[in-house]
């Protein structure tokens, strides 16, 4: 779905991040934040919700944790027995290692699976850069263009140049997924 | 911003109180332990042990974070320089029990094990009495109580001279004195737990003991040291400790209790994989004589509990959550080191009256002790050179 931004630019993190403050106090919604590397606090201060990546994460060490446990059993007790140095064919203790490691195997795993998946990371896929500027040493605050007026426009633009924008303009990306909401 | 602790009297009449709920609960115990002097040495022991090792952990914690430029801890720094301050107190106690009980806790010291021609002769024993002799084993307990000490005074005697100076050179000398410690309670921290714990099973051995005990007892200074600040904050100080310090705190104790189950599991497996008749004895004897619900109960608080609270980041940030959950895994322990204590010296179980007089008598007297000696120092050390690191932490 294609979707017009505002486009704040800026040339510094500590700018950046003394303009979302100031923004923010305007009353202005910030829909997104790109950065070429991850700045500190920005997440907070932007209001993006905590990931649920590691519920995920949780879950996939659940499924391995059961797998790894009916596997075994079944094998040892219903498939195959075999007499191992006459502990009994369901040993509890010997699976333990074996949990473990299959836990942690699918955890890891999926975890990486789900957060290729979630933000759309492949080699089969192009990602769109809304500004080439944002991978070297640019910072780029998006706001909803369909949110504002004509003259909430000519306000909103005042408030970013205040805020120390070095550039500020209107963009279209083709296919925006905000994970963020 | 208010650093200077006053111990308000009503505070010092409930650490009385404990004290006395104690002194009551010895009293009840020692009339029904009376004529069994190994219980009586053993619970003195373990749960002097138990609060020594709570102690050294303060200096362990602030050494380890002092050498790997840990900034945040200044904001707890004075609460686990205070509970190093214990060390002498518990670590002389444990030592004079050690030193009058040694006959009573330790079997190894019966001297008709080593005659030849009695019945009772012990080859296996008598192979061992280059190490496990009265002499040696008395000289090396003084040795660690007495390095410890020595390097607890040293260490704080620095850091209230850092209050005063502010130098550059005070700073890096307690960095000299936090390696020298860790180097030290690196060898002792093992060797004192052969000694005065797995010795009482002088034909078990296991070569991660020493591991084991330490997991447990940083586990337990962790929580105390969590508790004290939570506890300080609700009086109206540390307004600088905030759910991001306990946060690295509850990661601390998260993870030192899956470290803890992880040396528990390997070395159960281990022992019930190569089922051999002298390695299976030391379990032997904790699945018997009464101690079996005990010994899977701690397990259970000690991983399962821990695991389930503390696993989001939301529960490690909640005050409540960790106020809830701290004194249950510090109970956990102290049951732990029931269980690896008693069963061995004392062969069936026989309540633990005794043992909670103790134990509530050394907590009143910790408490009273920490809360003292935070009195005596401003309770954020502003001329440490991380202090503005540690303000403003931030996980």
């Amino acid at each position: 779905m294609a979707k017009t931004f505002v486009v704040a630019l800026y040339k510094d993190e500590e700018v950046l991040m003394k303009a979302v403050k100031h923004i923010k106090t305007a009353g202005v919604k910030i829909t997104d934040a790109l950065t070429p590397f991850p700045v500190h606090g920005l997440d907070e201060a932007i209001d993006v919700p905590e990931t649920r990546l590691h519920t995920a994460g949780f879950l996939f060490g659940l499924l391995g944790f059961l797998t790894a446990l009916t596997c075994m059993t079944l094998i040892s007790t219903v498939d195959w027995p075999i007499n191992y140095g006459g502990k009994p064919n369901f040993s509890l203790p010997a699976f333990i290692p074996i949990t473990f490691e299959v836990t942690v195997l699918f955890a890891s795993v999926g975890m990486v699976i789900t957060y290729f998946l979630r933000n759309g990371l492949s080699i089969f896929n192009s990602t769109e850069v809304i500004d080439e500027r944002i991978t070297d040493d640019h910072f780029a605050l998006l706001f909803d263009a369909t949110e504002f007026t004509d003259e909430g426009m000519a306000k909103v633009n005042n408030i970013l140049q205040e805020s120390g924008a070095v550039e500020v303009n209107m963009r279209t990306m083709e296919k925006y997924k905000n994970l963020n909401r | 911003m208010n650093q200077n602790f006053i111990l308000p009297d009503k505070l010092r009449n409930i650490f009385f109180g404990v004290l006395g709920a104690g002194v009551l609960f010895l009293i009840i115990g020692m009339i029904g332990a009376w004529g069994n002097p190994s219980r009586i040495f053993t619970a003195l022991l373990y749960n002097s042990f138990f609060f020594l090792g709570i102690s050294i952990i303060g200096l362990f914690f602030c050494a380890v974070h002092e050498i790997g430029f840990g900034g945040w801890m200044i904001s707890v720094k004075r609460i686990a320089e205070a509970m190093s301050t214990f060390v002498p107190v518990a670590g002389i106690i444990l030592l004079v029990t050690v030193l009058i009980g040694m006959h009573d806790i330790y079997h190894w010291t019966h001297s008709e094990l080593y005659d030849i021609n009695g019945d009772q002769y012990d080859a296996l024993l008598a192979k061992k009495t280059s190490f496990l002799n009265a002499g040696f084993f008395s000289v090396r307990s003084i040795i660690y109580i007495a390095l410890w000490i020595g390097l607890v005074i040293w260490f704080r005697r620095n850091s209230l001279a850092l209050d005063k100076t502010g130098s550059i050179e005070t700073y890096r000398k307690s960095k000299m004195i936090s390696a020298i410690f860790l180097v030290v309670f690196a060898v002792t921290s093992s060797t004192c737990t052969w000694d005065w714990l797995m010795s009482i099973d002088p034909h078990w051995y296991s070569t991660l003991y020493g591991w084991y005990c330490f997991a447990s007892i940083f586990v337990s200074g962790l929580c105390t040291i969590a508790l004290i600040a939570m506890g300080l904050k609700s009086m109206g100080y540390l307004e600088y400790v905030n759910k991001e310090h306990i946060h690295d705190l509850g990661k601390m104790i998260f993870g030192f209790s899956i470290f803890w189950t992880y040396l528990w599991f390997s070395q159960f497996m281990l022992i019930w994989y190569g089922n051999i008749p002298e390695e299976t004895l030391y379990f032997y004897q904790r699945f018997n004589g009464g101690y079996k619900f005990v010994f899977f109960l701690v397990l259970f608080i000690n991983f399962v509990f821990p695991f389930f609270t503390l696993i989001t980041a939301g529960a490690k940030r909640t005050f409540g959550v960790m106020l809830f959950a701290c004194p249950v895994i510090l109970l956990g322990h102290w049951l732990d080191f029931y269980v690896l204590t008693m069963p061995g010296a004392v062969k069936e179980s026989n309540g633990i009256i005794l043992e909670l007089g103790i134990a509530l008598c050394y907590t009143g007297g910790f408490l009273l002790w920490v809360f003292w000696q935070l009195q005596k120092a401003p309770l954020l050390q502003t001329t440490h050179p991380f202090v503005q690191e540690s303000l403003y932490h931030h996980t």
